[in-house]
């Protein structure tokens, strides 16, 4: 059997910021080191919501890392779509309460309506993860460490440029203390 | 006592320490939903299927200079010595 495909997905916003990280850095240098937006943006079809793009914007205002990496998210735009879900006539005219964060909930809305592969989020921390799970029906529910992880087991980057990504976004992104991502390192081995 | 069950079960680090023995093998489900609830037990067996999938199948990137231009970046203080 084949191996399930990642052709086409939804990102929400902390996904395609922690992705911008290591770019941002000026530490980080990407023109010999893997810049895994630019993976993501060139491998995956990528749609968003527009309540994405103005939480973006909004990341815009401050003088971080998180700021200058949603700069570049925005600056990438040729490289992604953007969609209305309620614009849509095979979706809900309005929101759906999910207890989920208007972002998060737009993106799933589309995920669900465009029937992408996958949906991109950062929240395998939180208590939202399982939710988030239960009300996407076909896609499935992608951590961004994964998405890292799997690049490097496709052979685009090597299992060291994966966990240098890893390790490098991970202090900007409370990932340090995350069992989860510890073991995403430990595949990585 | 209860009141220190239930205060252990919400601190991170109690979490962190059931997430990492049950991906491990050394706790069952049943007794993570004990210890931590419900809610978290569930997260923690969707990420333990995560992390035992096979790779999904991703097509190579390209090499573009997808910015338009020139990145932002910023200097970090806390990258290096971390």
């Amino acid at each position: 059997m084949s191996r399930p495909r990642l052709r086409t997905v939804v990102a929400d916003t902390s996904t395609l910021v922690s992705l911008a990280v290591p770019r941002a850095d000026e530490a980080y240098d990407t023109t010999t080191a893997p810049d895994p937006l630019q993976y993501l943006l060139t491998a995956c079809e990528v749609a968003v919501p527009p309540e994405v793009i103005s939480e973006l914007r909004d990341l815009t205002q401050y003088q971080d890392i998180h700021s200058a990496a949603a700069t570049n998210v925005l600056a990438a735009q040729d490289y992604y779509t953007v969609e209305d879900p309620y614009a849509r006539s095979d979706t809900a005219e309005a929101r759906p309460t999910f207890g989920l964060d208007d972002g998060e909930t737009d993106g799933i809305v589309l995920a669900n309506a465009l029937g992408v592969d996958g949906f991109l989020t950062d929240e395998f921390g939180g208590t939202n993860f399982a939710l988030i799970h239960a009300v996407l029906q076909r896609p499935r529910i992608v951590p961004t460490p994964r998405l890292i992880c799997d690049y490097a087991r496709n052979g685009h980057m090597t299992h060291s440029e994966a966990r240098s990504l890893i390790t490098n976004i991970s202090p900007h992104r409370s990932w340090d203390n995350s069992p989860y991502v510890s073991q995403v390192l430990s595949l990585l081995d | 006592m209860r009141e220190y069950i239930e205060d252990t079960a919400d601190s991170e680090t109690f979490q962190e320490l059931v997430a990492t023995k049950y991906y491990d093998d050394q706790l069952d489900f049943e007794t993570a939903k004990q210890l931590v609830g419900a809610e978290t037990a569930q997260r923690l067996r969707l990420l333990r299927s995560d992390l035992a999938d096979e790779p999904l199948d991703i097509a190579a990137p390209d090499d573009v200079n997808i910015y338009d231009g020139d990145a932002t970046t910023v200097v970090t203080d806390d990258v290096d010595d971390r």
